[in-house]
């Protein structure tokens, strides 16, 4: 289990709203309040993998213009296949 | 049930936090305050450190099975009174990337292979007993306290030599020695709480918002409860800190000493300085000549008068200032008059832009000098504060001394009273330790870089809590010849395969944070204190128990300086009875508290220059206690904010409002410098026309082996890039994005460009973070450094960006 507390920052136009609506059907999100183009929301995973596919989901998410973390809880983070940089980039281990 | 319960409270917490960061704007640098966590989640809670910068932030840290499961701010600590920045709240991913180490690894024929520790600890014992003059550990402000103090002990009294060294020579040497020439001892004379009681904030080249996120958060904290305070940032780019500034002064590289001359000739012209101050409390001071022409001239200088300091600073008016600067003679006054005036608190603050500067002691005098001089010192929110960049720079590095020109508690090498000092706390035959300055970081690794027969006498360097292939200037001279050279070995303990461990011939895996006991010590003199959480994986070991492992390898192959001067080991540890405990034995280090065994054994160093510690046991009560820690009548310890000022300092004499009782010139005074303005050793010419700035991110701490296995660090920041003026860009024809080389007389790197983003530097200057270690920014930089501190500038060296075919 992944949770995060986010934070959205929504853009200026009428995306925004079809963001919203997006955002709201999403079973993954919990929505909070919004401030202005602010909004906080919560994001619940199964893992650390699916919560980075969370992630690159809401930044592409048209009306979206920056996503924030501001929490992230670690529950059940695999030892293994979980953390560390994406496949572009390469370690020293994986040389 | 209880599942449930946590996974509400959980999802509770990320919302409150998310909530009040929406609420609050506090993107790019803090994080709110979170509850208690409540006993019904299940998990249990400890108090730690952060891992990462020299803030010293506290985290609760959640554990359940062995693992380290949540991460809060910690609501009871001073520092950061439940902030963290998003490395905080993420420091605990640290620990779970898919590539610990977690065995022994020898290369042979060029190929790394699991090994023994038994094996392993053999071949460093016996490595180190054919050669102790040609070897040397290498650490750094990582180090925890113990395992700094174990270090420092096993060369310093068990090889009789001073080669040890540490990172900290990159990062705050240069502090060490302005602090040193000032006051006669190391460390800040003020704290964190300045930061709410100043009016000013100079942020003298230090990008806070980014580098110490939470205390730059304390700061603007300030003005959303209605209070002023004015931010000013004197800078060569522009930065998150120049967005939330009052004034954004933008100076040339290498202006800053202009800048600061600038000030102590206005208040001297305007006879506004603090007359009363500076007669009582101060010296004036300037460098001698060079014994030889060619070596520097002693760093406590020699004696000048107000009338020749002020003749000195003549020359400084606002106009030569901006010429030498580029800051506009009208912000050179409006800085000059600022420190002119009584009815305002001015604090200073620097980090690596004053210290990785090739005249990283001058600039560090000279500041301390312009609040001496105008008498912004010594009362809340009148200071010069000095940030570290790792989280234990001070308490290990500076503290301990794992420096090759200390011993512990800010004693010398060279004062053969502070040796005798040393003999006899480590129970060591009189003339044990060495008289004889170790080398210094890039000296040392020149060495190790050199072949044996043409001057490289250092064939072995042990590594721990550090990557030098990663951060040494000219790395390509400083680091990559070792590969050429057979009879070089080079021992690595991590926690991670780094740009370091990619040439080890050893490679020790080590417990890392909370997966052991520890201590560190932060920027305001604060000591913190952690126990072990959860086991580290495989058969990675604590850095402290290879120390002391290697050293009883050493005894037993009858090495005798492993013995103290009744025969026994130097690091025997007894039970409450008196038993011998086989701490050599991983499975019985834990069978008694090592930690604190070393930690009460150091402490008696610490009272020699006034930097007392209470006991260990005061600590594990405590959010940490920031020293001198004086014990009261009643038994209890009080920890010390303000340094030489008679209101809080237990040291000053009674009925004195100041006293700087380790003066240099032995009569109660610190000491104002004077010392010019001079050109760096390289500046861009026709053919290499771009200064090259070095920095860090906000997301990434040091060379990135921890951050950038943290997903949500890294893709927030996943590598390095150039930042470029979008003129020079343009008259380039350079695109954003643009992969283009960076080249310099020492070597080269492809790099995108990044144009507009996050920081932007002026014409003519370049920025490029160096946490990336699959784009390593120091094969270009240049490896000259200050006379005093021996401290790399990595701000400033000449630079072309030439576009690829």
């Amino acid at each position: 289990m992944a949770i995060s507390g986010l934070v959205l920052t929504l853009s200026d136009d009428d995306a925004a709203d079809s963001a919203l609506a997006v955002l709201s059907m999403d079973p993954r999100l919990t929505l909070g309040e919004r401030f202005g183009r602010k909004l906080a929301v919560v994001a619940e995973t199964p893992g650390v993998e699916s919560d980075r596919q969370l992630w690159d989901d809401l930044s592409r998410t048209p009306g979206i213009t920056h996503v924030d973390i501001t929490y992230v809880h670690l529950d059940q983070v695999p030892v293994t296949g979980g953390a560390g940089p994406s496949p572009s980039e390469k370690t020293h281990a994986d040389r | 049930m209880q599942t449930v319960d946590r996974r509400t409270f959980v999802k509770a917490s990320a919302m409150a936090a998310a909530t009040a960061a929406a609420a609050g704007g506090a993107r790019a640098f803090s994080l709110p305050v979170l509850d208690e966590p409540p006993a019904a989640s299940g998990l249990k809670w400890q108090k730690a450190p952060c891992r990462f910068c020299g803030t010293g932030c506290h985290v609760m840290v959640g554990t359940e099975n062995g693992r380290v499961v949540a991460i809060q701010g910690d609501q009871k600590a001073e520092v950061n009174k439940g902030l963290l920045c998003v490395k905080g709240y993420h420091v605990g991913l640290a620990l779970y990337g898919k590539d610990r180490l977690t065995t022994p690894l020898l290369r042979r024929d060029g190929v790394l292979s699991p090994i023994s520790w038994e094996e392993a600890i053999d071949i460093v014992a016996k490595r180190i007993a054919a050669n102790p003059k040609g070897f040397s550990f290498y650490g750094s402000g990582q180090w925890t306290i113990p395992e700094g103090y174990a270090a420092n002990k096993f060369v310093k009294a068990g090889l009789g030599t001073n080669l040890i060294d540490a990172n900290p020579r990159l990062c705050m040497a240069s502090a060490v020695t302005g602090f040193i020439s000032t006051f006669g001892v190391d460390e800040p004379p003020g704290v964190y709480d300045d930061i709410e009681a100043c009016d000013v904030a100079i942020m003298w080249g230090n990008n806070m918002a980014e580098m110490h996120p939470v205390l730059f958060s304390r700061l603007v904290d300030r003005r959303s409860r209605g209070e002023k305070v004015t931010i000013i940032d004197l800078t060569t780019r522009r930065t998150r800190t120049s967005d939330l500034a009052d004034h954004v002064l933008f100076f040339k590289p290498n202006g800053d000493l202009a800048l600061a001359n600038g000030i102590a000739h206005i208040l001297i012209k305007s006879g506004k300085y603090d007359r009363a101050f500076v007669e009582a409390h101060c010296n004036f001071r300037q460098l001698g000549e060079s014994p030889d022409g060619k070596t520097a001239p002693d760093m406590l200088g020699m004696p000048m008068t107000f009338e020749q300091f002020a003749r000195a600073v003549e020359p400084y008016t606002p106009e030569k200032v901006e010429e030498l600067s580029g800051v506009a003679a009208e912000k050179v006054r409006m800085l000059g008059e600022m420190f002119c005036r009584r009815d305002v608190r001015i604090n200073s603050f620097w980090c690596m832009g004053f210290n990785q500067h090739t005249r990283g002691t001058a600039i560090n005098c000279i500041v301390h000098g312009i609040h001496l001089l105008s008498g912004h010192f010594g009362k809340p929110g009148d200071a010069a504060t000095s940030l570290t960049g790792q989280p234990s720079a001070c308490g290990t590095a500076r503290e301990v001394g794992t420096l090759c020109h200390l011993l512990p508690g800010g004693l010398a090498v060279v004062n053969p009273d502070h040796r005798q000092i040393a003999e006899e706390y480590w129970n060591v035959p009189a003339g044990r330790l060495s008289g004889t300055i170790g080398l210094h970081a890039v000296e040392l690794f020149k060495r190790f870089n050199t072949p044996t027969d043409q001057g490289g006498d250092i064939t072995t360097i042990w590594v721990q809590v550090t990557n030098p292939g990663q951060t040494m200037p000219n790395l390509n001279r400083n680091f990559r010849q070792k590969k050429n050279l057979a009879d070089k070995f080079l021992i690595v303990s991590d926690v991670y395969p780094t740009a370091t461990t990619e040439l080890a011939d050893l490679i020790l895996p080590s417990a890392m944070w909370v997966e052991k006991n520890g201590m560190y010590g932060n920027s305001e003199r604060r000591t913190h204190q952690w126990f072990k959480m959860v086991p580290p994986p495989g058969q990675a070991r604590d850095d402290c128990w290879q120390t002391i492992a290697v050293s009883k390898r050493m005894l037993d192959l009858g090495f005798e300086g492993m013995k103290d001067k009744d025969g026994k080991w130097l690091f025997r540890t007894a039970d409450e009875s008196g038993r011998e405990v086989p701490i050599w034995d991983w499975d019985r280090f834990y069978d008694v508290n090592v930690d604190e065994r070393l930690f009460n054994e150091y402490r008696k160093f610490s009272r020699h220059k006034h930097k007392d510690l209470a006991p260990y046991s005061e600590y594990v009560k405590a959010r940490g206690l920031r020293w001198p820690v004086v014990q009261q009548a009643d038994g209890s310890w009080k920890e010390t904010r303000w340094r030489f000022s008679g209101f809080d300092d237990p040291y000053v004499a009674k009925g004195k409002d100041f006293q700087f009782y380790h003066s240099v010139t032995k009569d109660d005074k610190a000491l104002i410098w004077f010392r010019p303005h001079e050109f760096p050793p390289e500046m861009p010419d026709a053919e290499f026309p771009f200064w090259l700035c070095t920095g860090r991110v906000l997301e990434h701490w040091h060379t990135g082996t921890m951050t950038r296995r943290i997903p949500q660090l890294h893709r927030a920041m996943p590598r390095a890039y150039v930042e470029m003026h979008a003129d020079d860009a343009a008259a380039m024809g350079v695109r954003n994005n643009e992969v283009v080389t960076i080249r310099s007389r020492r070597g080269e790197i492809d790099l995108p460009v990044w144009i507009g983003g996050r920081g932007a530097p002026q014409r003519g200057d370049l920025f490029v973070p160096f946490f990336d270690e699959t784009k390593l920014i120091n094969l270009v930089t240049l490896d000259a450094y200050d006379p005093y501190s021996k401290q790399p500038d990595y701000k400033k060296c000449a630079v072309a960006v030439v576009r690829k075919a």
